[in-house]
């Protein structure tokens, strides 16, 4: 999977679940800061990651150190074994 | 005299007047509460429900405020009501929702801070502060007052829109009702943030409206991946077509959705 499914997918994902407005949702965007998640969408989040990507998310620990989209992705990255992110979009 | 200075000079002034005399009688009726054995938490609450009742008559002449009943009142009284949020008027309004009467608001932290005329009231009814505090904290006090039979009245946009605009839900309040197994019952308030918008202290004649949405219950997400998430989509949803349709509410605001 590349960079870009990743983001995609993730995107997508989130916006259907959290109502986001993607215009809104660059790699620097801060999840609780910009976006307006709350500390019960993080646990949601990881269920939402799951699902779209099909995955066990283990160490659930590291989510609560996630900042920014482009921290999600590149969590999503390293979980899928893909190749670390550069520029999702 | 213009109409807009005579609707603040009489809806500022009842306010005060009405504050000042609820606050001096308050002891009174605490302790009539506590003669007729309905304790201080439920007396104080009904007090509260009271004092905007008796706002809501007071301002009738600038701003009337109608009830349109739906469904949600066969969805019984211990249940949780999730209103929009446009103004400070929309507590009040609540004066009109007869299962409010005893309710306990889920409050952020702010008020508890800043609103120091009402904070030794919010704490005696027994309000619930949701910011600052652990999740499963404030889980902990709105399951024991669902058992205890009280109505949880909450805003799930977390905060005032300062256009009118439908917010974005927090999940909080789903999370709970799925858990509880309780209703969700939407209130929608149209016109509120015309009469006194976020930021504004001026009261500008109009009309305010409350209809009730059907209840929406957990049982109907069921097998959902995220059961509560499902349900605060569904909610949301409902608040943004009743907010859309300009016949419903007339003489009031055009909601549209804000992401």
């Amino acid at each position: 999977m590349t960079n870009e499914e990743i983001w995609d997918i993730m995107i997508k994902a989130m916006s259907e679940e959290f109502e986001l407005e993607t215009g809104k949702m660059t790699p620097e965007a801060e999840i609780k800061a910009d976006l307006g998640l709350d500390s019960l969408d993080i646990v949601d989040l990881v269920t939402v990651l799951e699902t779209a990507f099909d995955f066990k998310i283990r160490d659930k620990a590291a989510m609560k150190e996630i900042r920014t989209l482009g921290d999600v992705a590149a969590f999503i990255a390293a979980t899928t074994a893909a190749a670390p992110l550069k520029a999702p979009h | 005299m213009t109409r807009l200075a005579a609707a603040n000079i009489w809806c500022w002034g009842w306010l005060a007047v009405l504050s000042a005399a609820a606050l001096m009688a308050a002891p009174l009726w605490l302790l009539l509460g506590l003669v007729r054995g309905r304790g201080l938490t439920r007396g104080a609450r009904e007090g509260i429900w009271l004092y905007g009742r008796a706002y809501l008559f007071l301002i009738r002449p600038f701003v009337k405020v109608r009830l349109r009943e739906g469904e949600a009142a066969e969805a019984g009284p211990a249940s949780i009501i999730v209103m929009n949020h446009q103004s400070w008027l929309d507590i009040y309004v609540l004066g009109l929702v007869r299962e409010a009467r005893e309710a306990c608001f889920l409050v952020r932290a702010w008020p508890f801070r800043r609103l120091f005329f009402f904070r030794p009231l919010m704490r005696l009814a027994g309000y619930i502060e949701t910011e600052g505090v652990e999740a499963e904290a404030v889980f902990i006090r709105c399951r024991s007052e669902l058992r205890s039979g009280s109505c949880l009245v909450c805003f799930p946009e977390g905060a005032r829109s300062p256009d009118g605009r439908l917010g974005r839900f927090h999940s909080g309040v789903f999370k709970l009702a799925v858990e509880a197994g309780r209703a969700v019952r939407p209130l929608a308030v149209f016109g509120s943030g015309q009469v006194m918008p976020k930021g504004s202290l001026i009261f500008r004649p109009g009309a305010i409206e409350i209809k009730e949405l059907p209840p929406a219950a957990p049982a109907r997400f069921a097998g959902e991946a995220i059961v509560h998430g499902a349900m605060r989509r569904f909610v949301r949803l409902r608040f943004i077509r009743a907010l859309e349709k300009p016949e419903t509410n007339e003489g009031a605001c055009s909601c549209q959705e804000k992401k």
